[in-house]
């Protein structure tokens, strides 16, 4: 029996990175963040484990908070990853 | 709007934080698993809100984020029973109306039918009250089955029934049975007979042979128009005869008018008892203590009606009317007016479509009252029809 050579895909560690679930650019839930940067009604910086996610945008407001999840809603017009 | 519940039960602080850090507040009240919500960033600080249960314990994060918290508003059923502590009467009322509420709810309000276009509606509710389906009765206490079968044993027009409980409400639905259709005779031969004795006026026959003539005198029995028509040919048929034969009737009616009668009319002396009814109880609402010997009573219930459904609470007015008999002698002229009136009735209701010809009253004083006769001679239909007899 030919022995397979098919290619596989390469592994990455997703276990620490953040989950992030957007509905549109009104409302985003984090999975994974280990705390809050910056809070104010057009900027919010959210520290997770790799990175700290950064959101622009209009009226935003944390809907709920817990140890480990950030849901915020609100009009997102920038989001950004800073590594 | 469950979580809505479980917050507003629990009760929740809206509160406000002034202070440099509010973001050190908010990742502290993660970190020790204090929930909070709607936060919205101000200007020295943020508005949040969170348990008037976990509120009680962030003094220690406040202090240690550096910020001052400032309650804005309290909601939820803690603060709304704290306003009402001091009023025994409130939990009481509470308590008492839950229990009547439980006890109400095991008895039946109301009966609904569907399905009646024959049957009385009121005829059914009544045969439903002997199985002891009426609003009012002991919810418990119904065997719907049992009422079911008893009422298609005694209505037998009702063909299907259902008895369905939910909760206080009966629900009947039933379905009649389909009458039998008429059987069509239209091809079974009969004859037309006289009904009675008279003087043939007319004789209209549209099928079969006509042995009656006008002038022709018949007596009740006699055939009138035979089934058995004869054609051109010779040939013997027989039809189903349809005709109308008039003839000229003689009758006679006795009435007897006594020379005393009894008239009643009502006074204007009333008396009215008005009661409170729930379900199958009577309370009072009105006092009155007049009584008649002879009275009319009439009653009006008036319903609470909700939701088109009349409940079984409500105000029943009885109103007895006293009634005056008098005593008044009847003359000859009065007892020849009452005969015309009686005569007149027995013409139109018992004589139907015939016509009098002639008619004679006679009044004759008796020692009891005026025994009276009307003698008429009428003009009426005296076909009668009647099948082939096997002697025939």
């Amino acid at each position: 029996m030919a022995k397979e050579n098919t290619p596989r895909a390469p592994r990455i560690d997703v276990g620490s990175a953040p989950q992030i679930e957007m509905t549109g650019n009104r409302q985003i839930n984090i999975e994974g963040s280990t705390g809050i940067l910056l809070y104010s009604s057009d900027h919010i910086k959210i520290n997770t484990a790799r990175m700290v996610i950064s959101f622009h945008g209009r009226g935003l407001r944390l809907r709920c908070i817990s140890s480990s999840c950030v849901e915020i809603d609100g009009f997102i017009s920038d989001l950004e990853f800073l590594t | 709007m469950l979580l809505r519940l479980i917050r507003y039960v629990r009760g929740f602080v809206e509160f406000q934080t002034v202070g440099k850090s509010p973001e050190r507040f908010l990742n502290l009240c993660a970190q020790r698993g204090v929930r909070l919500w709607n936060a919205q960033p101000e200007q020295d600080g943020l508005r949040a809100r969170m348990l008037l249960r976990d509120y009680r314990d962030i003094r220690k994060i406040a202090r240690r984020a550096g910020v001052r918290t400032r309650i804005r508003q309290r909601r939820g059923f803690p603060f709304v029973a704290a306003r009402y502590r001091g009023r025994i009467g409130l939990p009481i009322g509470a308590a008492a109306g839950l229990v009547l509420l439980l006890v109400l709810s095991n008895f039946i309000w109301t009966t609904e039918i569907s399905g009646a276009q024959t049957v009385s509606e009121q005829r059914l509710r009544t045969l439903l009250a002997a199985s002891s389906v009426a609003p009012g009765a002991w919810r418990g206490g119904v065997d719907a089955a049992k009422a079911r079968r008893d009422v298609l044993l005694q209505a037998e027009e009702i063909g299907w029934m259902s008895v369905n409980i939910v909760g206080c409400h009966v629900k009947v639905e039933i379905k009649e049975k389909v009458k039998k259709p008429a059987i069509d005779d239209a091809a079974t031969p009969c004859n037309i007979k006289a009904s009675a004795d008279g003087v043939i006026t007319k004789v209209i026959a549209e099928k079969g042979t006509a042995v009656a003539k006008k002038g022709s005198g018949a007596a009740q029995g006699d055939l009138l128009v035979s089934g058995v028509v004869t054609d051109k040919n010779g040939t013997v048929s027989t039809v189903r005869a349809k005709a109308e034969v008039w003839a000229d009737v003689l009758a006679e009616k006795d009435f007897n008018i006594p020379k005393e009668l009894d008239y009643c009319s009502l006074t204007e002396n009333k008396s009215t008892r008005r009661r409170l009814r729930l379900l199958r109880l009577d309370f009072p609402c009105s006092l009155s203590f007049r009584s008649f010997d002879n009275a009319a009573y009439t009653a009006a219930e008036q319903h609470l009606i909700l939701n088109n459904t009349a409940l079984p609470l409500g105000f029943c007015t009885e109103t007895a009317h006293e009634i005056r008999k008098e005593r008044q002698s009847v003359s000859r002229d009065l007892a020849q007016k009452q005969l015309s009136r009686a005569a007149l009735l027995y013409e139109l209701f018992e004589k139907g479509d015939a016509v009098p010809v002639q008619k004679t009253l006679s009044i004759d004083e008796t020692d009891s009252g005026y025994a009276c006769r009307a003698a008429y001679v009428f003009n009426e239909n005296i076909a009668q029809t009647v099948d082939f007899s096997a002697e025939e």
